[in-house]
């Protein structure tokens, strides 16, 4: 058996219920950008939807029309990456909702929808100068807004941001941008009826932060911030497993190397779990790493990469924090060569 | 279904014909090819279609890769590797540093992405997570598609240039899950602009020694995990 990455789907759903009941009454989005975080998209948007999850967050519209396969015709599927006209209109015909953050990008949608009230959350830029109108500019945005939306071409169904996450203060600044943001665009006759500004973190602790709508990416599947503490009820979906492939009096060869996805800069700072506990992998190859030996090793024995504990090994923020980045990059890094399988 | 803004990798052929005749020169008889993980993501179709063409046909595979490898005249053997990925991909080596007066190798792949919107930034405003730049001064920005999700590592914020319109241009602040965000000056840049990271002909050709250098990465890591992810295209 090879290396493969196991999720266990009723966690990514126990995960959301704390969330979800930590979030009421605002409501909770799943977010599924790249492949549901490596998840996969498929099994993860189901299991979410038949579980009652409503809300889908897909960056790019490949992402988003398979999330609206899995989740079927009753779910709301958002998708904010800035696209050209032939993908708006795949993106419409699969009923996907987008998020706008260029003036340029609303014509674009306007001339494509054509009077199908083609459904849009506008974006201010609060401070994270990524994605998002800027405040000067935001006043003719939203009046233009209006105007295609009294024609029939879009309806405003959403106003959002993306807070920056660099300090409390600055993300009090951001949140009383946005509630300007929200009162010019109320004042030009829209009346956005979800309005959202959170991701995972901001969201979890400060209530202010939740409005209508919270967007959840990393929670969902128990993957803490970089520098931050384990949360409460909240435990890692995905567990990375490899087999022994050879012993020597070097150490344990485990297949599984940099081409699968782990970081060649994690040699000498990382565990991996075994049958006795955490053992210092020692060496990273393109297919194999070389890690500590134990007592009893025999080939064949399955090691944990990462995942949530159960053998010692560690989570992805722990070994992200070792390398200086965050565990959304460890997880996302895994080959789609590696199957994923589901319990 | 691939995104037209979406990043996405080209595969020069011409450039890997020149690896393999770099990679034999170095290797002699008998050689043996590492095709593994669809060839360090360069597709082993394509790969194993070249090295055929100049008689090798030896190639340490992946279960997955044999029978596309097969059908390209290259047969699956238990031996090592012997031809070396670094010359065959046209890798930066950066263990052993730059031969002085030696031309960067060109990489037989390129990362392309595209200018999704362009935007003023104002003297003292943050760019992108923890605000890691602030703009000295009033300037403009491009967010472009690519992100650590697609293999852009996120240990390259503030530390390397991408080329638009065959001029460089630095990622300003962290790089995100899908975006990093560009300074472009008074630069005449627009929205659906081709973006080169490294690779290909112009200044950013010889880019991925310095994105190996920023993240601590190998070269052959870097280029595999853009490459199984992204859509691919194969030029001359």
């Amino acid at each position: 058996m090879s290396a493969r990455m196991i999720v266990d789907l009723g966690r990514i759903l126990s995960d959301i219920d704390v969330l979800r009941e930590r979030i009421a009454p605002a409501e909770y989005m799943l977010v599924v950008k790249n492949d549901a975080y490596g998840h996969g998209v498929d099994r993860v948007v189901a299991a979410a939807a038949a579980h009652g999850v409503r809300w889908f967050g897909a960056f790019d519209v490949p992402m988003g029309v398979r999330a609206r396969e899995a989740a079927g015709p009753d779910a709301r599927v958002f998708s904010w990456v800035t696209i050209t006209r032939p993908e708006i209109a795949v993106a419409l015909d699969a009923d996907i909702e987008l998020g706008v953050g260029d003036a340029s990008y609303l014509e674009d949608i306007a001339a494509v929808s054509a009077g199908r009230s083609a459904r849009v959350h506008i974006k201010i830029d609060t401070g994270l100068h990524r994605n998002g109108v800027r405040p000067e500019q935001w006043p003719a945005f939203v009046a233009r807004a209006a105007e295609l939306e009294a024609r029939g071409d879009i309806h405003v169904a959403g106003i959002w941001s993306h807070i920056a996450e660099t300090s409390d203060e600055d993300d009090d600044r951001s949140r009383a941008a946005f509630l300007d943001a929200i009162q010019i665009a109320e004042a030009a006759g829209l009346r956005p009826q979800v309005r959202h500004l959170a991701a995972s973190a901001a969201a979890f602790a400060r209530p202010e932060f939740r409005f209508d709508l919270v967007r959840f990416g990393a929670f969902s599947y128990g993957i803490r911030s970089t520098g931050g503490a384990d949360l409460p009820g909240i435990t890692p979906a995905a567990t990375l497993v490899a087999p022994v492939s050879a012993i020597s009096a070097s150490g344990v060869e485990v297949s599984y190397g940099y081409l699968d996805g782990l970081p060649s800069t994690l040699a000498g700072r990382m565990s991996v779990g075994t049958a006795a506990g955490p053992r210092t992998v020692r060496e990273i190859g393109p297919a194999s790493m070389l890690i500590e030996a134990w007592p009893g090793a025999a080939v064949g024995d399955e090691v944990s990469v990462f995942g949530p504990g159960a053998r010692g090994e560690s989570s992805v923020t722990t070994l992200a924090e070792a390398i200086g980045t965050v565990g959304e990059e460890i997880i996302v890094r895994v080959s789609p060569l590696v199957p994923r399988v589901y319990i | 279904m691939i995104s037209p803004t979406g990043p996405r990798v080209r595969l020069s052929r011409s450039a890997l014909v020149e690896g393999v005749s770099r990679a034999l020169e170095a290797g002699g008889a008998d050689a043996v090819a590492d095709l593994r993980r669809d060839a360090y993501g360069h597709g082993v179709s394509l790969v194993a279609d070249v090295l055929v063409e100049s008689g090798v046909r030896a190639a340490c595979l992946d279960p997955e890769g044999t029978e596309v490898a097969s059908a390209a005249g290259m047969a699956a053997v238990p031996d090592p590797p012997t031809v070396d990925p670094v010359l065959l991909f046209g890798l930066p080596r950066a263990s052993t540093g730059a031969v002085a007066g030696s031309q960067p190798v060109r990489p037989v792949m390129s990362l392309i992405g595209s200018v999704l919107s362009v935007k003023a930034l104002r003297a003292g405003e943050g760019v992108s997570y923890n605000y890691t730049h602030i703009a000295h001064q009033d300037t403009r920005i491009a967010l472009v598609s690519g992100g650590f999700g697609q293999g852009v590592a996120r240990a390259l914020g503030n530390q390397v240039s991408v080329e638009i319109r065959g001029a460089l241009y630095p990622i300003v602040g962290r790089v995100a899950m899908d975006v990093c965000v560009v300074d472009i000056g008074d630069a005449d840049v627009a929205r659906s602009d081709e973006v080169i990271y490294f690779g290909g002909e112009g200044p950013a050709g010889p880019a991925l020694a310095t994105w190996e250098a920023a993240s601590g990465l190998t070269a052959a890591e870097l280029v595999c995990a853009l490459g199984l992810r992204l859509p691919r295209e194969v030029v001359a």
